[in-house]
């Protein structure tokens, strides 16, 4: 693989509070990476060293095999879209966009051609007279993206860029943005504390918390197998089950009692059995079938797609997704739950560096 | 700190900031301490000369703050809670004093209520004079006003109606209501106004030195002591006693009464009409706020008599003999709008780059150039005008005589409120608008050229316009740096005043007043929209 952007051993403090912690990532050219996290987890910080705002205080940058540690930021082309835009309020759309090619000095053909090719892209063509106070949140996004993307850079930052705009509009950006990444193969990072968004966009996505990378995988990886407790619990609904693995490693044993099987070999130990919602099969009765396990419905809502059942069942209680309900009764009292050896996965970190 | 280095301009600026800040405020404030020997310091214990100025500066600082605060605090609730017809006649009335010469209010009512005033002898056939500490009294309240209005003004437009309704809406009204709502919520605010206003009075040189006659002030009678006894150590010692309550003041309601200020306390501004006025106390507003906009045009209407009249006092015939022989005496009017416009651009710009500088870096000596920058806020004109005339007219830099020395005074005297300004607006910019610019490859120079100062433009006119009008109209710096080769039309003025020339001195200052309204109308214009001056 043709890792482009390299960072290796990078540590980050500010006076005496480490916000990132021994950073190790090595990102492929042309490839959707997003840092994940919640709010203070150091993902803006990394995202603004990589552009040259905060200072590389120990480690190493390397953009295309070359160290950037001292390159000044005005010297990158690391372009960034600004989480509230940063649109220059006193020009033009138009001056805007072309205000990084100018500041570069390129001839007015090349400028113009560039231009013509980002507006394209990003439909924005009729805005380009007007003064950035004129355009609406959306319109904005659009200008910002496009300053970015009409210097052609070697990586292109994105801080949270959508998280201004209202919820419709931010899901049809998605599939654009990941449409006209794909389509322009530009090398981009982008930073959001919104799961969705991360599995959405991304080829990659990197798990931070508390200035660690805690897990660096595809998005399938990070939601099928995570491989910590705090990335299951962070990206999307898990069930979490306390319990062992004994004698036969293909056996997970909870409460002392009740035996699951698994599909895979998992090392002696303690470890908790990790299950997301829609993974969970809700039976009627027990057709005494390996795996499945009597449970009490608690509490349930409605969300029209699909129903989200409490149970009571294995000592804890269980989300279950029910899809598609059609119009069937909404289950109550006693139930079964099936529990598919293939879709199980445990967690057997003992050290839990999320917590 | 280390990114300074990387970048030199951004190392050249903080460069020529400090080392202008610490030669031209610091230093001439250490000269002024150490210019005196220990004998002029005793003298002030013993001298009686010094004690009554003393005295007679802390009584009618006292008297004049009182009534200037009371004064703009009426005005101010009238013009923003109440619904007095004219509102915005008396708003403009008010703010006409800022843009004119301090002395001005002294130097009018002198000739309307003096021995041969145009109202008490011409009018009412009295040989009374308003000479003397009432008449400063009543000047100074005049010409100080218009700041405690436009501060208390802000307070009280800070004040939320929905407030009030919610007080209403617990059983206060009228008078029950300003008292526990409008009234406690603005103190912080009016406190601030009335040291504001104390500082302005103390400082106060042109009024008591045209109005006061023998009751003489600190600032007055460390002019007699140069201008009569060639004692500049007893002056510098006098621009001590006026620098050291005002520093002391100024650093107070800086950091004590702005923190206690409720206007911070921001929320969603409703937009709620006022309650209605009753009658009576329409009425009274009404007429506290006519007959205070009558003092003040009077002041102006004064000064156009007095250009225009043959011999003040005996032939009211009119003429335009005065306007002529002033034009004959053009250089001092030429000094003036040269020497100000110099001073008003540089010291602009000087503001916005060292607040330029102060918003986007940290450090220590970006605290100093934050405290550097605003201590001039807090000096005494005269004690400026001493500073400098006992630190630049000796030794290498001996300037004595020179314009440069009038224009470095104006200058630095005016920087800290083009800096506020400034900072304030580098506060709204955001940051991040710098760091696009820097992301698509600006640098340092290329940031603050075509992002920040434009963004800043309006900012710059207001600090441009405030430290012009301020340096043309200022009488207190110029008065110890005045030479017969750098003389300006304030000082003309005085001159006129104290030989008795009133024609001469109206019509001079009639034209200082046109120069500085035709700025300001400039200003206004370039600035493309509504500019805040004097805020």
């Amino acid at each position: 693989m043709n890792h482009h952007l390299v960072i290796k051993n990078l540590y980050k403090s500010f006076g005496n509070t480490e916000v990132l912690h021994n950073i190790n990532l090595e990102i492929e050219k042309g490839l959707f990476t997003t840092f994940l996290g919640p709010s203070g987890c150091g993902k803006t910080t990394l995202l603004r060293t990589i552009a040259g705002f905060y200072e590389v205080q120990k480690g190493e940058i390397y953009i295309g095999g070359n160290l950037i540690n001292d390159v000044p930021t005005h010297l990158r082309n690391t372009t960034m879209v600004f989480q509230d835009y940063a649109l220059f309020p006193h020009l033009s759309i138009r001056d805007n966009i072309c205000y990084g090619l100018n500041i570069k000095n390129m001839d007015k053909k090349t400028i113009n051609s560039r231009l013509d090719k980002t507006v394209s892209y990003l439909d924005i063509g009729n805005l380009l007279e007007r003064f950035p106070s004129q355009l609406s949140g959306g319109q904005q996004q659009r200008v910002a993206l496009a300053r970015a993307l009409v210097m052609e850079p070697e990586v292109l930052l994105l801080d949270e860029p959508l998280s201004n705009l209202d919820a419709k509009l931010r899901m049809n950006i998605r599939a654009e943005l990941r449409q006209l990444q794909k389509k322009l193969g530009i090398t981009t990072i982008y930073v959001t504390h919104d799961q969705g968004e991360a599995l959405a966009l991304s080829d990659k996505i990197a798990l931070i918390n508390k200035g660690k990378i805690l897990q660096y995988a595809s998005s399938q990886d990070i939601y099928f197998t995570p491989t910590d407790e705090f990335t299951a619990k962070f990206i999307g609904t898990s069930n979490l089950i306390e319990g062992e693995v004994r004698k036969d490693e293909k056996l997970f044993i909870v409460n002392n009692e009740e035996k699951i099987r698994l599909a895979g070999s998992y090392k002696k130990g303690a470890g908790k059995l990790c299950i997301r919602p829609e993974m969970v099969e809700i039976r009627t009765e027990d057709n005494g079938s390996e795996n499945v396990f009597r449970g009490r419905v608690v509490n349930y809502i409605f969300e029209g797609a699909y129903i989200r059942y409490w149970i009571e069942a294995l000592g804890s209680t269980v989300v279950a997704d029910c899809y598609d309900p059609g119009y069937r009764n909404i289950l109550d009292g006693e139930v079964y739950v099936y529990l598919n050896p293939d879709k199980l996965h445990i967690l057997q970190n003992n050290t839990e560096p999320g917590e | 700190m280390k990114k300074i280095f990387k970048d030199p301009i951004l190392l050249l600026m903080f460069v020529v900031i400090t080392v202008a800040l610490v030669v031209f405020v610091i230093y001439p404030i250490i000269s002024v301490f150490l210019f005196p020997d220990i004998e002029d310091y005793v003298k002030v214990f013993t001298d009686l000369r010094y004690r009554k100025a003393a005295f007679n500066s802390l009584f009618i600082m006292v008297l004049s703050t009182i009534t200037a605060t009371v004064f703009g605090f009426v005005y101010a609730y009238s013009i923003v809670k109440t619904d007095i017809p004219f509102k915005k006649f008396f708003k403009i009335v008010s703010i006409l004093p800022l843009f004119s010469p301090p002395f001005m209010v002294a130097f009018s009512y002198l000739m309307l209520f003096g021995k041969n005033g145009l109202i008490t002898y011409g009018l009412l056939g009295i040989r009374a004079s308003i000479m003397g500490w009432h008449g400063l009294w009543l000047a100074q309240t005049i010409a100080f006003f218009p700041v405690a209005a436009m501060s208390i003004e802000g307070v009280l437009r800070s004040i939320s109606p929905s407030v009030e309704y919610a007080g209403r809406n617990l059983g206060a009204d009228g008078f029950k209501l300003f008292r526990t709502i409008t009234l406690p919520l603005s103190t912080p605010g009016v406190a601030g106004a009335a040291l504001l206003v104390s500082i302005l009075v103390l400082a106060d040189f042109g009024n008591p030195i045209m109005i006061s006659g023998d009751f003489s002030v600190l600032a007055t009678e460390a002019w007699m002591r140069v201008e009569g006894w060639g004692d500049v150590a007893g002056a510098a010692v006098i621009s001590i006693i006026l620098l050291v309550p005002s520093v002391v003041i100024f650093l107070f309601q800086r950091f004590w009464v702005q923190r206690r200020s409720y206007v911070t306390i921001t929320g969603k501004i409703v937009n709620i009409k006022q309650k209605p006025t009753v009658w009576y106390a329409r009425v009274l507003f009404f007429i506290f706020c006519m007959i205070v906009s009558v003092m003040i045009l009077l002041v102006y209407f004064g000064i156009l008599m007095g250009a225009f009249v043959k011999g003040w006092g005996f032939d009211w015939s009119l003429t335009m003999k005065w306007f002529l022989e002033v034009l004959n005496r053009g250089r001092e009017l030429v000094n003036s709008v040269v020497y100000s416009v110099t001073a008003g651009c540089i010291s602009a710009l000087f503001a916005i780059i060292a607040a330029y500088l102060v918003s986007r870096n940290r450090g220590i000596i970006t605290k100093f150039i934050d405290f550097a920058s605003i201590l001039p806020a807090a000096l005494p004109g005269i004690f400026i005008g001493i500073g400098y005339s006992v630190t630049f007219t000796r030794g290498p830099a001996d300037l004595y005589g020179t314009a440069t020395i009038v224009i470095l005074a104006m200058i630095f005297w005016n920087i800290s409120m083009g800096y506020q300004t400034g900072l304030n607006s580098f506060k709204q910019i955001s940051v991040s608008l710098s760091e696009a610019a820097s992301n698509l490859g600006a640098n340092q120079l290329k940031i603050f050229w075509q992002i920040e100062a434009p963004l800043v433009k309006s900012s710059f006119i207001s600090a441009f316009i405030v430290s012009f009008i301020r340096s043309i109209t200022t009488l207190s710096v110029i008065v110890f740096l005045a030479t017969s080769h750098n003389k300006v039309a304030t000082f003309t003025i005085m001159n006129f005043v104290s030989d008795g020339f009133f024609g001469k001195a109206a019509a001079l200052t009639t034209f200082l007043l046109c120069v500085s309204f035709l700025i300001l109308a400039i200003g206004r214009k370039l600035a493309g929209k509504k500019i805040q001056i004097f805020d």
